[in-house]
């Protein structure tokens, strides 16, 4: 009897156990596929003016009253979480730019809302502003002060930027433009540490830092530093090399450091002038070695930076020449950077015996033990006109050439290498304007292939205005007609690029 | 046998329905208590080694004989309608301990009582500690350890954070948040480097000091750090002392450059 009991007890539990409803599908069908089409791989507008507008290709079988549709765009960063924005719940996206200068992933995504399967797509979206990409030119105003104009291209500019934010030109005659696509500063609307494309108009009397993307100045010449600025402090180079941003004026090499593209911030500001102090208005950026090379004019010798800023001198070992010591004035300093090369640097001096002849130094500085980088030091020939140019600049990326304008305007490229010189004929250039300013500029981004140029550079000056010419170059040498011809008032000192989509871990190399 | 294996197989199934854990509520009545260090506040405790955190303290910048110390507190466990009492205990290092009513009030004191709650509806609370500049602090620092007492009410929570060490001096200390971003930027620690960067400052060289450049004291910098001020600084310590030094250099009979006790060279990176 006891066993029955059991028995039956047990099925019992078997029973409630068995209970359960298998609920289970078990209709296995293949899900339906979505194919997203018709998305280009980029997309640009101008931030608070233009409408990013997507008529996407759903290729399913799936009835269209269950597709849901999502438009996303969020900060392209290389660290920080991202702050995602809905922008559309529609298909098609019209989406008015009201987001930052800046680059985003814009992410596109359908959902079949019988099996909440999703498929989604991104693109890249780059929100920029007039002031984003062009020729930022230097000039000297018909007053002899200092202003800005911005070719966007041949067709379109804006001139007089400084007059026009300012209500007045910068004082003072133009020195230089700096430049810096990735510089830390305090944003005082926020008062906040930020990161953002700057630049630098210098002249003898002052700089001043401007935001690329609205031209709203960070900071005036004394902002600059956290002590007060001696009045006689002449503004020479600024510029960023690896994470290291250097300005450099006539007291000597400052410099900060900070990575605003990985979120380390600082607030820009110059400190204390690193010693030695020596310095001159020569100094090139040596990318081998991801620092500056100068001349130090009351040392009369070489120094060089290392990558966090600290001063070195070479070595004297007595091959070639002495890196110290040197008598000579100089005239000249500019670089040249090629991946299966390296780095070199050509100096031009006048020698303190004969005010007529010109010496040539090649450099080697590779940051490695600061020996001594002199690699070959020519006397150029008397009957060479790069013997007696008012003006130089050198190729940078190409063949090593030292261009050199005469003072009848005439352009010639000497090749260091070979030692040879011939003269330049660039098709369209005026023979009877001044040259006011020679200089090889190129970019070579990995990811701006449509921007991508490689031009000699030339500006002339006649009768109160200037023409910038840019040529095309093969093997180092201006070919066919100018690819643009930029106008404006005043006279060229400088040029500059600016360009919305530089990336410091890949095109460092690729600009100039 | 065959009833066996029934009856086996029965125990079985029983087993494997029965395999569900009912997992209990929280219900763990026992309130317990631990510091907080630094900047926290209650909200986000910060990871840190238990013992690199203590609360420093200096008479050396004021001329009051006391002084009150505050410690944070905060509760784990669930929230009460009622005021519940703190106590807190000493514990002898073994090395220059505070004494009672001497370096400090005594913990016992009627005057911290009533301070000495988390209030009803409450995790946190600052507890005061009252310091007392002696006359022996000039030339030492004595060292009071605190540890949470079981009171009935209160057991201390995590064993990494139910002691803190207070240290009282009336010489200069240094500051708790020369942590190692600080010696990055100043590099170690001395008196006479202190006493240096004080004199070429013009300011006191404490904790507000070293959190107004950005050193935190759990962790290494805090909101306001600037690496270029930071650096600024440290340039002008550097231009201070290389002045010092030769000042001292001139003097007749000359001097060496500035050195700790211990003969260190004062030196900024």
């Amino acid at each position: 009897m006891r066993t029955k009991i059991i028995a039956i007890a047990t099925c019992t539990i078997f029973l409630i156990v068995s209970c359960y409803k298998d609920q289970g599908n078990y209709e296995y069908l293949p899900i339906e596929e979505i194919a997203i089409n018709g998305i280009n791989e980029n997309y640009s507008g101008y931030s608070l003016e233009e409408t990013i507008s997507i008529v996407p290709n759903i290729d399913t079988k799936i009835d269209e009253k269950n597709l849901e549709y999502l438009w996303m765009v969020y900060p392209k960063q290389n660290s920080t979480v991202a702050e995602i924005d809905t922008i559309g719940d529609k298909k098609d996206l019209n989406y008015s730019l009201n987001i930052p200068q800046g680059d985003y992933i814009l992410t596109f995504q359908v959902k079949n809302k019988t099996n909440n399967y999703i498929v989604s797509k991104s693109t890249n979206l780059q929100s920029t502003t007039r002031f984003a990409r062009g020729f930022y030119v230097l000039k000297e105003t018909n007053i002899g002060e200092t202003d800005l104009d911005l070719h966007i291209n041949d067709m379109n500019k804006a001139e007089d930027l400084i007059i026009r934010t300012e209500g007045h030109s910068m004082p003072g005659k133009p020195t230089n433009l700096g430049i810096n696509f990735g510089y830390s500063f305090i944003d005082n609307k926020v008062q906040k540490m930020v990161g953002g494309k700057v630049i630098v108009p210098m002249t003898t009397l002052e700089a001043r830092t401007l935001r690329i993307n609205d031209m709203q100045q960070i900071y005036g010449y004394q902002d600059m530093f956290f002590e007060d600025k001696n009045t006689n402090e002449v503004p020479y180079f600024f510029n960023r090399i690896g994470y290291t941003t250097y300005m450099v004026t006539s007291q000597g090499i400052y410099s900060t450091v900070s990575m605003p593209e990985f979120g380390l911030y600082t607030s820009g500001k110059f400190g204390i002038a690193t010693q030695p102090a020596g310095i001159s208005p020569y100094i090139v950026k040596c990318q081998q070695a991801s620092s500056l090379f100068y001349f130090d004019s009351s040392g009369k010798r070489f120094l060089a930076t290392d990558r966090n800023g600290a001063i070195h001198e070479f070595s004297d070992d007595g091959k070639i020449a002495t890196p110290n010591q040197i008598p000579h004035s100089c005239l000249f300093m500019g670089s040249f950077h090629h991946s299966s090369i390296g780095s070199r640097i050509t100096a031009i001096f006048q020698s303190n015996t004969d005010i007529n002849q010109r010496l040539l130094y090649s450099i080697n500085y590779k940051n490695s033990n600061f020996s001594n980088p002199i690699e070959k030091v020519i006397t150029l020939r008397e009957d060479l006109a790069s013997s007696k140019a008012s003006r130089y600049a050198t190729n940078g990326k190409d063949v090593r050439i030292l261009y050199s304008v005469s003072s009848k305007n005439e352009i010639y490229a000497y090749n260091i290498d070979t030692e040879q010189e011939i003269k330049l004929t660039p098709d369209s250039f005026p023979l009877d304007e001044e040259v006011t300013y020679i200089a090889h500029k190129y970019w070579n981004g990995a990811n701006d292939a449509t921007n991508r140029f490689n031009y000699l550079v030339l500006a002339t000056f006649k009768d109160g205005r200037y023409r910038l010419f840019l040529y095309n170059m093969l093997g180092g040498q201006p070919t066919g007609a100018p690819a643009m011809v930029l106008e404006g008032k005043g006279k060229v000192k400088d040029v500059q690029y600016a360009l919305p989509t530089f990336d410091y871990s890949k095109d460092e190399i690729n600009y100039m | 046998m065959k009833n066996l294996i029934f009856y086996a197989a029965t125990f079985v199934t029983l087993i494997q329905i029965s395999c569900t854990k009912d997992l209990p509520l929280y219900s763990d009545d026992q309130d317990k208590l631990i510091f907080l260090h630094g900047e926290e506040t209650g909200s986000v405790i910060l990871p840190s080694v238990p013992s690199s955190y203590v609360l420093a303290h200096t008479f050396v910048y004021g001329t009051q004989n006391t002084d009150t110390l505050y410690v944070k507190l905060k509760t784990i466990g669930f929230i009460r309608n009622s005021d519940r009492p703190i106590e807190l205990e000493q514990v002898l290092t073994g090395e220059n301990d505070a004494d009672p009513d001497v370096h400090f009030t005594a913990l016992t004191a009627d005057q911290y009582k009533k301070n000495y709650i988390i209030p009803a509806g409450s995790t946190t609370a600052s507890l005061p500690i009252i310091v007392h500049r002696e006359a022996s602090l000039k030339n030492r620092t004595v060292n009071l350890k605190l540890r949470i007492k079981d009171n009935g009410v209160f057991r201390a929570g995590y064993e990494s954070r139910s002691e803190l060490l207070i240290t009282i001096t009336d010489a200069l200390s240094k500051p708790a948040n020369w942590n190692s971003a600080a010696t990055f930027y100043f590099g170690n620690y001395g008196k006479v480097k202190h006493q240096f960067m004080i004199d070429a400052s013009g300011e006191a060289i404490d904790e507000k000091y070293m959190d107004g450049l950005g050193f935190a004291t759990v962790g290494f910098y805090n909101e306001k750090f600037d690496g270029d001020y930071v650096t600024y600084i440290n340039g002008i310590y550097k231009r201070k002392l290389n002045e010092e030094n030769q000042r001292r250099a001139a003097m007749t009979p000359a001097l060496s450059p500035l050195q700790e006790e211990n003969k260190t060279v004062v030196s900024f990176p």
